[in-house]
C-alpha cells in the first residue's frame, strides 16, 4: 500500500474499526511516514475539536424567556384522529401495523361478503320477484285440455325494457286462440309496472306426466328464472 | 422526578413568567425524557420546557451548523422547539423520542437553510456573520472561552457549512452531539454501515477545508491515536 491507500484508512482506525491486519500495517507505517502521520493527527484534532465546538453551544441569554413567551402562545398539543385511533386499538393487540393490516383485511372482506350478499339478495327481491320466493308452483292440467297458467311477476318498481321468455318441453305446446303454436319458446320484451304483473299463457299438455315451464325476465339489473311444474294428467 | 408531577393535569401553569429549567449536565433516562412528554402531551409548558433544557444546546449545535449566524441560530431552535410542541400529540412512542425529536429539528433546520439559500441568492449579498464572540459575552463563565477561541469556534461553523448536509448531519451528530451510529442510522433513516462511511467521508472532508483554512497551522498536532 501506498501512502494514499494508508490515507484512506485512517478515518478507520481512529473509529477503532480497521480489521487487525490493516491495522497492524497503517501502525507500523505512521511512525516512518511524517506525511500520513500529520493527516492522522490532523484529522484527530479535527475530531476534537468537534466534540468541544459541541461542549461549547450555549443559548443566547434570553432564550427560555423567548421560548416561554412564544409557548404559552401555543394551544395545547391537538391529538390527531389516528394517535386517537391507535391507542383506542393498542389495548387489543392491534397496534402492529402488520396485525392492523390483517385485521382491517378480514373487515373489508367480511364486508364486502355481507355487500355482495344483500346486493344480490336485492336485486330478486327488492326489484323484481315472483310469488312464493319463486319456489316453482304446481298446476294440474288435463291431457289435451287447454288451460291457462298464470305466471305473476311481481316488481316493487317499474321496469322497463323487460325481455321475458318462456320455455315448454315437447310434451307442451303453447295454444294461441285456440291453434296451437309450434315453437316451444315465446319471447318478447315488455315492461313491468310496480306491484303485480300476471301473465297468462295458454298451454295443452300432450302426454300425461310432470314437466317444467322455464319463465324469465331479465332487464337492467333484473335477472330472473322462474319454473312452474305443470302436471298434465288423464283426463 | 416528584417536581415533574406538579402539572399532572391539562391546565396550564397560571404564572406567565418564564421558567428556568435546569441544564442537566448529564444525558437525560429514556423514563425521565418519556414522563415529560407525556405531561407535555397534556399541555404542561414545564415538562416541555425542561424537556428541551435536556436537549437545548444539541438542537441548537445542529442549527447552529447550517445557519450563517448564532442568533439566527438560536431562532431557529426556537421555531424547531415549537415545531416539537405542536406535534407532540401524534408522538406515540414507537420510536425513541430523542430520535422522533431529530427528525423534526432536521427538517426544520434544513427548510430554513433551503429558504435563506434561496434569498440569497436573490439579494446577491454576502450574509452578516454574528460572531459567537457576542453570544460568549452573553454566558460568562461558561467553560466554552476555556476550551476554544472564539475565533477557532467561527471557523469550524464556517468549515462545517461548507461540507455536504449528508455528511454535516452526521458529523454534527456523531461528533459535535456524540450520539451512537444507532441513533443517527434511525435519525437519518440510513443504514449504520453508511452513517460510518458518510462520518468517515465527512471528517475527512471537514479537514481539507480546515487545512485551506490554515486552521491546522498553529495548532499542536496529537501523536497519538485512539484504537
Amino acid at each position: 500500500m501506498n501512502c494514499a491507500d494508508f490515507q484512506k484508512l485512517i478515518p478507520s482506525l481512529l473509529c477503532g474499526e480497521l480489521p487487525q491486519t490493516e491495522k497492524s500495517q497503517i501502525e507500523a507505517h505512521l511512525p516512518v511516514c511524517p506525511t500520513c502521520r500529520t493527516h492522522a493527527n490532523q484529522l484527530e484534532q479535527t475530531t476534537t475539536w468537534m466534540r468541544e465546538l459541541g461542549s461549547s453551544v450555549t443559548v443566547r441569554r434570553d432564550f427560555h424567556a423567548e421560548l416561554h413567551a412564544k409557548l404559552v402562545l401555543e394551544p395545547p398539543p391537538s391529538i390527531p384522529f389516528a394517535t386517537r385511533l391507535w391507542r383506542r386499538l393498542e389495548p387489543m393487540g392491534l397496534d402492529s401495523g402488520r396485525r392492523l393490516g390483517f385485521a382491517a383485511t378480514m373487515v373489508a372482506a367480511c364486508f364486502l361478503l355481507t355487500f355482495a350478499t344483500l346486493r344480490f339478495r336485492g336485486e330478486n327481491r327488492a326489484v323484481l320477484f315472483l310469488p312464493d320466493e319463486g319456489v316453482a308452483a304446481s298446476f294440474r292440467i288435463p291431457n289435451h285440455r287447454v288451460a291457462v297458467v298464470q305466471l305473476d311477476f311481481v316488481a316493487d318498481q317499474t321496469v322497463s325494457e323487460v325481455d321475458f321468455e318462456i320455455s315448454l318441453p315437447k310434451e307442451l305446446e303453447f295454444v294461441d286462440g285456440g291453434e296451437p303454436i309450434s315453437e316451444r319458446k315465446l319471447t318478447w320484451r315488455g315492461s313491468l309496472s310496480a306491484g303485480s304483473n300476471p301473465i297468462p299463457v295458454a298451454v295443452r299438455g300432450l302426454r300425461p306426466g310432470q314437466y317444467r315451464v322455464v319463465a324469465q325476465a331479465r332487464g337492467k339489473n333484473i335477472s330472473v328464472l322462474h319454473e312452474v311444474v305443470l302436471e298434465v294428467v288423464k283426463s | 422526578m416528584q417536581a415533574l408531577l406538579r402539572f399532572p393535569s391539562r391546565d396550564r401553569p397560571k404564572s406567565d413568567q418564564p421558567s428556568s429549567p435546569p441544564v442537566l449536565d448529564l444525558p437525560p433516562t429514556e423514563d425521565f425524557v418519556a414522563t415529560l412528554i407525556q405531561q407535555a402531551q397534556h399541555g404542561d409548558l414545564i415538562a416541555f420546557e425542561r424537556l428541551m433544557a435536556c436537549y437545548q444546546t444539541k438542537i441548537l449545535g445542529y442549527a447552529r451548523a447550517f445557519v450563517s449566524d448564532a442568533e439566527q441560530a438560536n431562532d431557529v431552535a426556537q421555531d424547531a422547539m415549537l415545531r416539537i410542541y405542536r406535534s407532540l400529540g401524534g408522538f406515540r412512542f414507537q420510536s425513541s423520542p430523542k430520535t422522533w425529536m431529530f427528525r423534526i429539528v432536521r427538517n426544520i433546520v434544513l427548510d430554513y437553510a433551503k429558504s435563506r439559500r434561496s434569498k440569497e441568492r436573490k439579494r446577491e449579498q454576502s450574509i452578516d456573520h454574528t460572531p459567537d464572540s457576542e453570544m460568549s459575552a452573553c454566558s460568562e463563565g461558561n467553560p466554552e472561552a476555556q476550551v476554544l477561541a472564539n475565533e477557532r469556534k467561527e471557523q469550524l461553523w464556517q468549515a462545517l457549512s461548507q461540507v455536504p448536509e449528508s455528511f454535516r448531519s452526521v458529523l454534527l451528530f456523531c461528533d459535535l452531539q456524540g450520539m451512537s451510529y444507532d441513533e443517527v442510522a434511525a435519525i437519518l433513516n440510513i443504514p449504520v454501515g453508511t452513517v460510518k462511511s458518510r462520518l468517515n467521508r465527512g471528517r475527512e472532508f471537514l479537514r481539507e477545508v480546515l487545512l485551506k483554512q490554515g486552521a491546522f497551522s498553529n495548532s499542536q498536532t496529537v501523536e497519538g491515536k485512539k484504537t
